[in-house]
């Protein structure tokens, strides 16, 4: 059973994906379904006769910038067969398109089973044959569905990969990876704290080995430096326990201002984590972590940090465990984690502190319901977060443990793919600027919360799918098709594997009870078959058949053939049987109309009872023609023991019909609703979020306290603007301080890279 | 009328078999139409051969009489009875690829993909 799920759930998943590319299928149909378009009224077929030529060709893919990302298909347009200047040919049109095909065809996907690939030719702007040089467009529209893989993963795993820091394994096969990668990332920053922060992070990425990622990350300013050295790698899993892991060695220095005082810290860090594979209704998956650093920290105002039993100079030990969830349900996505950290000068020497901390986030799309075809989609987007941590002092601890404040988040575990906050998150005072300054002295605190607020609705760009695609009246219909097509192989597929069909194809193929067993019957159907002669004195061509020599070899071939394709094939094993069964026992919605001139509508059972049957009357037309006595007994008796087993196939498939018919099959259907509630979320956000670009006005909102702190709670608004390149978000602003205390600034510019997490 | 070519990729769960089904729709004059289906398997020995080698292309031109039921498919989805069918069909053209029957039987049923709608 394990072998036949493995062998054939991606088929299932192939015609689950199926009908997504009838969906797309139609799409490409439905763009050019007019027999006529505005610009070429004529048929196709008719401007090749005219002799028109090509002015121009057009290959148009609206996930190309994400095939180029990828690596994939460039430029297809200069190596078709039909060019500009070219004689219009459907055939050079055909050829080209089976190019793209291959070409798209050629980009395997690595732990991928499916890969859809649509493309559509047809012509544009064609010249009015009575004005001018008869001159057309040839237009090639590409759809792939490579671009749910590179998408639609986990948020957790999405950034780095956006960032090109990190393999994507589900897009191409190993073999096709190069076996060193090298990226260079320029990075700057500023803010009123550091400065304008300048550097660089160069990356490796290795394909195989113990390593898969090793990047040294650098950048200074007159203010501050940050260096960052890491090795590690990612590994994902089919393991419900373990469906990522990743580990990660680090050594990083820094040296940041915090006002008047520096914090500097080097250390050595070990962390590994993992995420659990989705689950449930709401996609919910569990993320967990621990880490270990070991180092040495350094921070002025030592008088002011012995008065908190804090210490300024020192070793610095932290071992932190961390553990998270996510879900998504109707366009939320709901995070939460939670960290603890036990640490002091070294943690041999005992547990100086104990640090807490909480962070939940929470993400709501709200999506217009008149959306004009064509034009961006204008889908509101609100962000929260909420943040807050504490310190427990057994011992003096470390002041750059302490929590710091600003528009710089200070992740608890060092892992850009999960950033839980280290201290309070406010975008309109600098980096760490917010540090108890006012009433302990820049020290940091030790506790906090925080709570940001980000809204963002685009009011500029390009949506993903192309207008003449839905605006198509045909595009509805087509996302339909998608649904229940993909329901259909779901619910085949549950129900195979819940064993649900057991008691219809055990007997089918229990050959040790030869009154029940087709697949027996089959074999008896078969055995005078195989004594019969292979041709006949005196035959005569079948009338339907112009290659037909004799109709009794014919029909015997036939008839042999499709009893040994299926015995040897659906009815090989139970597996088998079960994903086949309605195929062989029952047919379609015309399988009423089955009968010996339509056996393209039968079931497979029917399908060889009735060409059985026509062989038996072939029989008996030549055993009553033929002149010697022994062919003519044989060919009696072989009739009437193929007409035996036909009787006896037909009363057993109507005994099997009706076992089918008392099946409950309904667990295979909730599995199949159960499953499409993942499909249909990426239909519609394809469909009615998803922008090629997209530029958003920002309006941001932050409250933040950090104790002690005299000033109390500070509040910080602002705008900015996102451009999006699909789901990749940039957004930069200026977040005012609401409620200016001494010292403060009168805001921060704030710059952030995001991933809105669309499909699931 | 547009034409069009509709690829289906699947690799197996232990890798070692790829399908490939492209749909193709062709025009051929003034209101006329050609829909192929164009079925290869593949197959390599071992996970890690890099490439599959075909073991066997089947093209089959769906009949006239199925052009309904082929536009249908793309508008309605693949019903029950064209889920099951597909999976006879791949059994089928495994057998051929075996020279077990003859290429007509296994085109047949390919196409009965689409007619036993």
């Amino acid at each position: 059973m394990a072998v036949f799920r493995d062998r054939y759930r991606p088929i299932f998943l192939l015609l689950s994906i199926f009908f997504v590319s009838m969906c797309e299928f139609t799409f490409a149909v439905s763009a050019f379904g007019a027999e006529a378009s505005a610009t070429c009224p004529l048929s196709t077929s008719l401007y090749q006769q005219k002799g028109y030529k090509v002015r121009n060709v057009r290959v148009l893919d609206p996930l190309a910038f994400l095939q180029k990302l990828l690596g994939g298909h460039n430029s297809l347009v200069d190596d078709l067969p039909v060019q500009s200047n070219d004689a219009f040919s459907i055939g050079d049109v055909g050829r080209a398109r089976r190019l793209i095909q291959d070409k798209l065809d050629s980009a395997q996907s690595y732990d991928q089973p499916i890969q859809i690939n649509v493309v559509a030719s047809s012509v544009e702007n064609c010249a009015d044959p009575n004005s001018g040089p008869l001159l057309l467009d040839v237009v090639f529209r590409v759809f792939s569905t490579n671009f749910s893989a590179y998408l639609s993963h986990t948020w957790e795993f999405t950034k780095k990969q956006a960032e090109g820091e990190q393999p994507d394994r589900k897009e191409k096969m190993a073999s096709q990876q190069p076996l060193v990668r090298f990226t260079v990332s320029p990075r700057f920053s500023y803010d009123r704290s550091a400065k304008f922060l300048a550097g660089a992070k160069v990356a490796l990425l290795l394909r195989r080995g113990p390593i898969d990622n090793l990047a040294v990350d650098g950048s200074g300013s007159e203010n501050a430096n940050l260096e960052d050295f890491e090795f590690g790698k990612s590994w994902h899993t089919d393991h419900f326990l373990a469906n990522n892991l990743e580990y990660n060695v680090a050594y990083r220095h820094a040296d940041v201002p915090s006002t008047d005082n520096r914090l500097r810290q080097g250390a050595i860090e070990f962390r590994a984590n993992g995420a659990t594979k989705p689950f449930g209704g709401y996609r919910t998956l569990i993320r967990y972590g621990a880490s270990f650093k070991s180092g040495n920290q350094q921070s002025d105002f030592a008088v002011d940090a012995a008065d908190e039993s804090s210490v300024a100079d020192s070793g610095d030990d932290i071992f932190k465990a961390f553990v998270g969830t996510t879900l998504t349900a109707n366009r939320l996505s709901f995070s939460a984690s939670f960290g603890l950290g036990i640490g002091g000068d070294r943690l041999s020497h005992g547990v100086d502190f104990a640090k807490y901390i909480g962070d939940i986030a929470v993400s709501k799309r709200w999506v217009p319901k008149d959306q004009a075809p064509g034009e961006v989609h204008k889908v509101l987007i609100l962000e929260f977060r909420a943040a807050g941590g504490i310190i427990r002092k057994f011992g003096d601890v470390p002041v750059t443990e302490r929590f710091f404040g600003g528009n710089r988040l200070r992740s608890f575990t060092s892992d850009s793919n999960w950033e839980i906050a280290d201290g309070p998150f406010i975008r309109s005072i600098p980096s760490a600027r917010l540090n108890a300054d006012s009433t302990i002295g820049p020290i940091g605190g030790d506790r906090f919360y925080s709570f940001n607020f980000t809204a963002s609705r685009p009011f500029w760009g390009q949506p993903l799918l192309f207008k003449e695609i839905v605006t198509d009246s045909d595009f509805q219909g087509a996302l339909t098709a998608a649904e229940e097509s993909s329901r259909s192989i779901l619910r085949n597929y549950y129900a195979t594997k819940l064993n649900l069909f057991d008691p219809i194809v055990t007997r089918m193929l229990t050959t040790g009870n030869p009154a029940t067993s087709v697949k027996a019957m089959l074999g008896d159907l078969l055995t005078p078959l195989n004594h019969l002669p292979d041709d006949l004195p005196g035959c005569t061509p079948s009338p339907d058949d112009e290659e037909s020599t004799c109709d009794y070899s014919d029909q015997s071939s036939d008839l042999s053939g499709n009893t040994i394709a299926l015995m040897m094939g659906p009815l090989k094993s139970k597996e088998s049987a079960s994903s086949a069964l309605l195929g062989i026992i029952r047919g379609g919605e015309d399988a009423d109309k089955c009968g010996p001139d339509s056996l393209d509508v039968c079931p497979q059972l029917s399908a060889i009872r009735f060409s059985a049957l026509k062989f038996v009357g072939t029989l008996r037309r030549y055993s009553d023609l033929a002149t010697d006595q022994e062919m003519k007994l044989q060919l009696a008796d072989a009739a009437k023991e193929v007409e035996r087993v036909v009787t006896a196939i037909s009363a057993e498939q109507t005994t099997l019909i009706n076992m089918l018919d008392q099946t409950d099959v309904g667990a295979a259907g909730r599995l199949a609703d159960r499953d499409m509630n993942d499909v249909l979320p990426v239909i519609s956000t394809t469909t009615d979020e998803m922008n090629l670009w997209a530029v958003s006005p920002v309006a941001m909102f932050d409250a933040a306290r950090l104790y002690p702190d005299r000033f109390g709670t500070r509040f910080g608004a602002g705008p900015g603007i996102r451009f999006s390149l699909a789901n990749i978000n940039f957004t930069a602003g200026y977040v005012f301080s609401l409620n200016r205390k001494p010292g403060d600034a009168r805001g921060g510019f704030t710059f952030a890279f995001t991933i809105t997490d669309l499909f699931r | 009328m547009a034409d069009i070519d509709v690829s289906l990729k699947v690799i197996t769960g232990d890798r070692l078999r790829q399908i490939t089904i492209h749909l193709i729709k062709e025009t051929t004059g003034p209101g006329k139409v050609n829909w192929t289906l164009d079925f290869t398997l593949g197959e390599k020995e071992k996970k890690t051969d890099p490439a599959f080698l075909e073991v066997i292309n089947l093209s089959v031109k769906i009949k006239p009489s199925n052009f309904d039921k082929a536009e249908a498919t793309s508008k309605k989805g693949l019903n029950d009875s064209q889920t099951s069918q597909a999976f006879i069909a791949g059994d089928t053209a495994k057998l051929v690829s075996q020279d077990v029957i003859p290429e007509k039987i296994g085109k047949t049923q390919a196409e009965k993909v689409i007619s036993v709608r």
